[in-house]
């Protein structure tokens, strides 16, 4: 004859087992999906304030370069700022300057456009700090050196063709998955972060302004 | 004899204590893996974070985040955390007070890399463990055809202060501290012999370097490094590669570790590198005059011991080099610490 109470018992503790197991398992995916998610923009955030708690700390009126380090992610991101009376700034950075670090949208590459589109994806899936001072220019800078004729930059016919100790700005740093190293000053009117992408001459492939034009969209001459 | 109908058995107690001491331990690896466990010792919670991803299965090793912090280190004469102006603004420096400025300073810094580059390695699972598998290539992690480059963990960052007199750092002699002091844990071994796995307690000569580059064994690839000549910063790193063609790659990397001639720091000072594989390890210390334990070139990449995919090899090596844009860069694509 079976035993009922028996079986009950033991059905029940399996019951609790597997109810248990599952209630783990189901809290570690979970907690695996929450990680994921949140880790590239903790990292981005990581990068920011960084970044921010140097120049904080930076007495007022001086300069310092120093590396800073990037981090490993599925979106482009790219550091970019926004002055206190600069019309389109996102909403987030209203009545104050502010700098962000934002994922790379879909943006089209047009000059016009491209700071509307960072506007767009600091708002959307960037991290804002606000700054101080009512002037920011976060930029990557190259000195041009170019006067053997014709534009390296096709697309942007404006610009003049010769080019002697010109500095290129374009509004935005990217950030790399390993080491990028900016130059920071500030003082009560203007926070500036830039990379120096060095010089470009005519012996140079056209590396430079692919890789800014590519990822920072806007020039400013 | 009682027989209560319904009564639980003794192994129906012992399976209920199991499960329930099993879950238990989930429970905890899971909090402290995960955000709560923020109170933890950093480096035991980086050791754990690597364990369960060089362990996870390929395919999942993406979700298991790496939770290693960089250490930063910060050497002057007043101990103080704030004296290095690299740290400038950066939270977690812990502030080292250099005792003297003499023969006894010079071993205090000494041995103060050296557990540096031991705590990375012992942390990083030797150079045997597979951190970023196969998980990295499937996401664009990869060395995007730089077969030389790797991902890296920042170990620890050490700075010297000003105070710190330059002639000083130019004495330190990392070869001759490796290979003459014991290392922990049991202080039974050299750190030379430690990092080795007792394959070799000294460097080898010059000759042997310059030999194999004649022959071709191994790239002087150290060219285009900088140094750390504009800082007074050194980085501790953890670097992993694992190509296809892993022993090519251990060929060019030997190369470039073997050869770090232009790592130097300010007082110059020489720096060193270890190559960690899973059979054996290079040992190398700066300058023109980088030795290398002869025939390692071919052997300081291995098998990994935890790889998912039977048969796959890399290359793993802890560095020493200039905490600088040039430096890391050259030889990292991919950094996974956190600053």
């Amino acid at each position: 004859m079976r035993n009922k109470k028996g079986d009950l018992v033991k059905n029940t503790l399996s019951i609790v087992i597997a109810v248990i197991g599952l209630g783990i398992f189901i809290f570690g995916v979970a907690r695996l999906y929450e990680a994921n998610k949140n880790n590239e923009r903790e990292q981005a955030k990581n990068v920011l304030d960084g970044i921010l708690g140097k120049i904080d700390a930076l007495p007022e009126g001086s300069e310092a370069t120093f590396p800073a380090q990037g981090f490993s992610k599925g979106k482009e991101w790219y550091l970019v700022g926004w002055s206190m009376d600069e019309i389109g700034s996102p909403d987030k950075c209203i009545l104050n300057s502010c700098i962000c670090i934002c994922p790379r949208g879909d943006a089209n590459r047009l000059i016009d456009s491209n700071r509307i589109a960072q506007s767009k994806s600091c708002q959307e899936g960037g991290i804002c700090r606000p700054v101080s001072s009512p002037i920011v220019d976060v930029s990557s800078r190259v000195l041009l050196n170019y006067v053997g004729g014709g534009s390296p930059f096709p697309d942007t016919g404006g610009l003049p063709i010769r080019y002697e100790n010109f500095v290129l700005k374009a509004s935005c740093i990217k950030v790399p998955k390993n080491l990028f190293e900016v130059k920071v000053s500030h003082d009560a009117t203007t926070t500036t972060i830039f990379e120096d992408y060095g010089t470009f001459s005519d012996e140079d492939d056209d590396w430079v302004s692919k890789s800014i034009y590519a990822y920072c969209d806007r020039y400013s001459y | 004899m009682l027989d209560r109908k319904g009564e639980m058995t003794s192994s129906q107690i012992l399976t209920l204590v199991i499960a329930i001491g099993g879950f238990i331990v989930v429970l905890i690896f899971l909090a402290i893996l995960y955000d709560t466990g923020k109170g933890e010792d950093e480096k035991e919670l980086c050791r754990l974070s690597i364990l369960t991803r060089a362990t996870a299965y390929d395919a999942l090793q993406g979700t298991v985040p790496l939770k290693c912090q960089t250490g930063k280190i910060c050497i002057s004469r007043s101990g103080k955390s704030d004296a290095c102006p690299e740290f400038l603004g950066e939270k977690g420096v812990e502030g080292v007070k250099l005792e003297s400025i003499d023969a006894k300073g010079k071993e205090q810094i000494e041995g103060i890399l050296a557990r540096a580059m031991y705590s990375c390695w012992s942390m990083t699972g030797k150079g045997n463990l597979d951190l970023f598998g196969g998980f990295w290539k499937e996401l664009g992690f990869d060395s995007e055809g730089d077969v030389e480059k790797a991902t890296c963990l920042v170990c620890s960052r050490v700075a010297f202060a000003d105070d710190v007199p330059k002639p000083l750092l130019g004495q330190i002699n990392m070869r001759n501290y490796l290979e003459n002091t014991l290392a922990p844990p049991d202080y039974k071994l050299p750190y030379t012999e430690l990092f080795t796995d007792r394959e070799t307690r000294t460097f080898a000569k010059a000759e042997d370097v310059r030999r194999l580059l004649d022959e071709g064994q191994i790239v002087d690839n150290g060219e285009n490094i900088t140094g750390n000549v504009a800082r007074n910063q050194l980085a501790i790193v953890f670097a992993q590669n694992k190509p296809q063609d892993w022993p090519d790659v251990a060929k060019k990397w030997g190369l470039y570790v073997m050869l770090p001639s232009a790592i130097q720091t300010p007082g110059g000072f020489k720096a060193k590198a270890f190559v960690l594989g899973a059979e054996a390890t290079v040992a190398a210390v700066g300058t023109i005059n980088t030795v290398i334990a002869e025939g390692a070139a071919a052997r300081f990449c291995g098998q990994f011991t935890s790889t998912g995919v039977t048969g796959e090899g890399g290359c793993s090596l802890i560095q020493t080099i200039g905490y600088n844009v040039n430096d890391v860069n050259a030889l990292c694509h991919t950094i996974q610490s956190e600053p």
